[in-house]
């Protein structure tokens, strides 16, 4: 059986298994794998790390689920003194000179931190193929992609390289390569977890959140991370409330999401098995229409490269990164010339896209019209969640893809976050979660609920996973 | 980062949304401090035209909203309407230590002279 976070606390504080000896298995199966999970491996830092968590452990004083517990950390998400890329060549030589609000948070639980984990650059893809340090390989079949952004993440937990990691999730990059690699994915509420030290892509959207063997680690591993920081101003002061009983739930089944052409009918056939193990659970169920949903995807590929035309502006190889300065002729040079050698296809397209969108002329043609859908979006999730309590439906249209079947076609990419998109509109919080396999490749489940149902969601999802095991 | 008129802006009233350019991929490019090769220009004038007249599926939405050009602004609107009233946040106009060097923050500067960044001279800089 892999080792999950919560069988890994319970062998440590019974000190069964030391944090060191965990951590060395960590790190020798990430020297093994041929996976290409992880961008930078801090083997050093990790065992130091452990060997605290040891102390602690040992003493017995202020032991806390994650001590000593190895997780892996998307390479979007600043860690002091230990590089930091965004999967980009622009920040090969990038070292942040302080921690992101969540390392902090998990440093402070005695965590351990492995490495930085692959994803595509600056959290810009659905494959991890975008990344400037090659692609990272499905763990199920390595002819496939893991799903992206954070692909090097979900490999890393489902290829057992680490207990658990911290992702980035802007239009589903936590809950697709879950759901590709038949592992549990969450995207808290947006606020519930402070960005403060994430590399922004698009700020209205972007959202830290935790990758996990089981539903009930990833509530572990949010708790951990969640809660209100004043270096976030999107961050949410309020407490989250408690949750309903499972049994108490009503299930909403968007038509739309069941309707929709790029369907595979395998997916089709395991989600609807899923519902039935709702069902067992005594979960009601009613069918809903998001009319608006149809619109998600073209709203979102407005409005996140206008936010993504603006935050990487910052990278003009003055202040950190990778820098052509000492060949340059003059200012402007040093703008042009680092930027157009050092970001990716993915990256520049996006930016021209952005900025294009955001044109003077164009602004209000595209922007201005995406951000009215974009609050009729909104308002028809508040509408749909006044009837039921959770949203039910795949979380992407597919299983894994071939590596190299839709580089060249970014459209055709855009579209396997079809399901996931809308909720980041919203800023909902949303969970995707394995069922049965469609020949032979994981399926993701995606359970989205209002905002600051986080728990709810956690709960329902731990639930489901003990009815389907016990099936 | 600036912002100029394209060459088809004028031509452009509420969800209709002309062909992108070879012109206007490479002016955009410019505006973003990018300079594309041939090869790249080529290819992303195809794929932006596809993406764009994916996007110009909303033209056809009707979706009604009251968004006026006074009264856009990005998030703003719509966290205040659906999610909570919007605050602005203030903090106190108060010094607090940091933990972090200036040394630690400038470890990663390409180009440093003491505690300064340097840059070139801004000379020869293109007119726009």
């Amino acid at each position: 059986m892999k080792m999950t976070i919560a069988l890994a606390a319970k062998k440590l504080h019974q000190r069964k298994l030391s944090s060191v000896e965990l951590t060395r298995e960590c790190l020798k199966k990430i020297e093994k794998s041929l996976l290409n999970a992880f961008i930078t491996v801090d083997s050093e830092g990790a065992l130091e790390a452990a060997k605290e968590a040891d102390k602690v452990l040992g003493t017995g004083q202020n032991v806390q689920l994650l001590t000593g517990i190895p997780l892996s950390i998307k390479d979007v998400i600043s860690t002091a003194g230990l590089r930091t890329t965004a999967a980009s060549k622009i920040l090969d030589n990038y070292i942040p000179p302080f921690n992101a609000t969540v390392i902090k948070k998990l440093k402070a639980q005695k965590a351990v931190i492995l490495g930085k984990t692959n994803c595509d650059e600056f959290a810009m893809g659905s494959s991890t193929e975008n990344s400037a340090f090659g692609p990272t390989l499905n763990p199920i079949d390595k002819t496939r992609v893991p799903g992206g952004s954070s692909g090097g993440s979900a490999v890393a937990v489902a290829g057992d390289l680490c207990l658990g990691s911290l992702g980035s999730d802007t239009g589903g990059s936590i809950r697709q390569p879950a759901s590709f690699c038949g592992i549990v994915g969450f995207k808290p509420t947006y606020g519930r977890v402070s960005r403060f030290g994430l590399l922004a892509m698009a700020s209205s959207l972007d959202q830290i959140g935790p990758l996990t063997k089981t539903a009930a680690d990833a509530k572990t591993l949010f708790e951990a991370i969640a809660g209100y920081d004043k270096l976030d101003a999107t961050s949410i002061k309020t407490e989250l409330p408690h949750t309903k009983k499972v049994s108490e739930l009503t299930i909403g089944l968007p038509k739309e999401y069941f309707e929709s052409d790029g369907l595979d009918k395998g997916v089709r056939e395991s989600v609807e098995e899923g519902i039935e193990t709702l069902k067992k659970l005594g979960c009601k169920v009613k069918n809903v229409s998001l009319s608006t949903s149809p619109y998600a995807l073209a709203i979102y590929y407005i409005i996140m490269p206008v936010e993504v035309s603006s935050n990487l502006a910052r990278y003009d190889g003055i202040k950190y990164g990778m820098s052509t300065i000492n060949k340059a002729k003059d200012l402007l040079e040093v703008y042009i010339q680092t930027r157009s050698s050092y970001f990716e296809a993915e990256a520049k397209r996006r930016i021209i896209l952005g900025t294009y969108a955001s044109s003077a002329g164009y602004y209000e043609a595209y922007y201005g019209q995406a951000e009215g859908a974009r609050a009729l979006l909104a308002q028809d999730f508040n509408r749909v969640f006044k009837e039921v309590d959770v949203i039910v439906g795949p979380t992407s249209p597919t299983v894994a893809f071939k590596l190299g079947e839709k580089t060249e076609d970014p459209l055709s990419m855009y579209l396997s976050d079809i399901y996931t998109v809308p909720v980041n509109l919203a800023g909902l919080p949303s969970i995707s979660i394995p069922i049965e396999p469609a020949r032979g490749l994981p399926v993701g489940m995606q359970l989205t609920g209002p905002r600051n149902s986080d728990l709810t969601i956690l709960e329902l999802a731990i639930e489901f996973e003990k009815q389907f095991k016990f099936q | 980062m600036a912002k100029a008129e394209l060459s088809s802006a004028k031509k452009i009233t509420r969800g209709v949304y002309p062909e992108i350019s070879r012109g206007d991929v490479e002016k955009t490019a410019d505006l973003s401090r990018l300079k594309l090769t041939s090869k790249e220009l080529s290819r992303f004038v195809g794929q932006l035209e596809e993406i764009l007249e994916y996007v110009g599926k909303l033209k056809s939405a009707n979706l009604k909203h009251k968004t006026s050009k006074s009264t856009i602004s990005p998030y703003h609107s719509l966290y205040s309407e659906f999610v909570e009233p919007m605050t602005n946040l203030m903090r106190e106009d108060k010094i607090e230590p940091s933990s972090v060097s200036v040394e630690e923050l400038l470890a990663n500067v390409p180009q440093k002279e003491d505690t300064f960044i340097r840059v070139p001279a801004v000379l020869g800089e293109r007119e726009e």
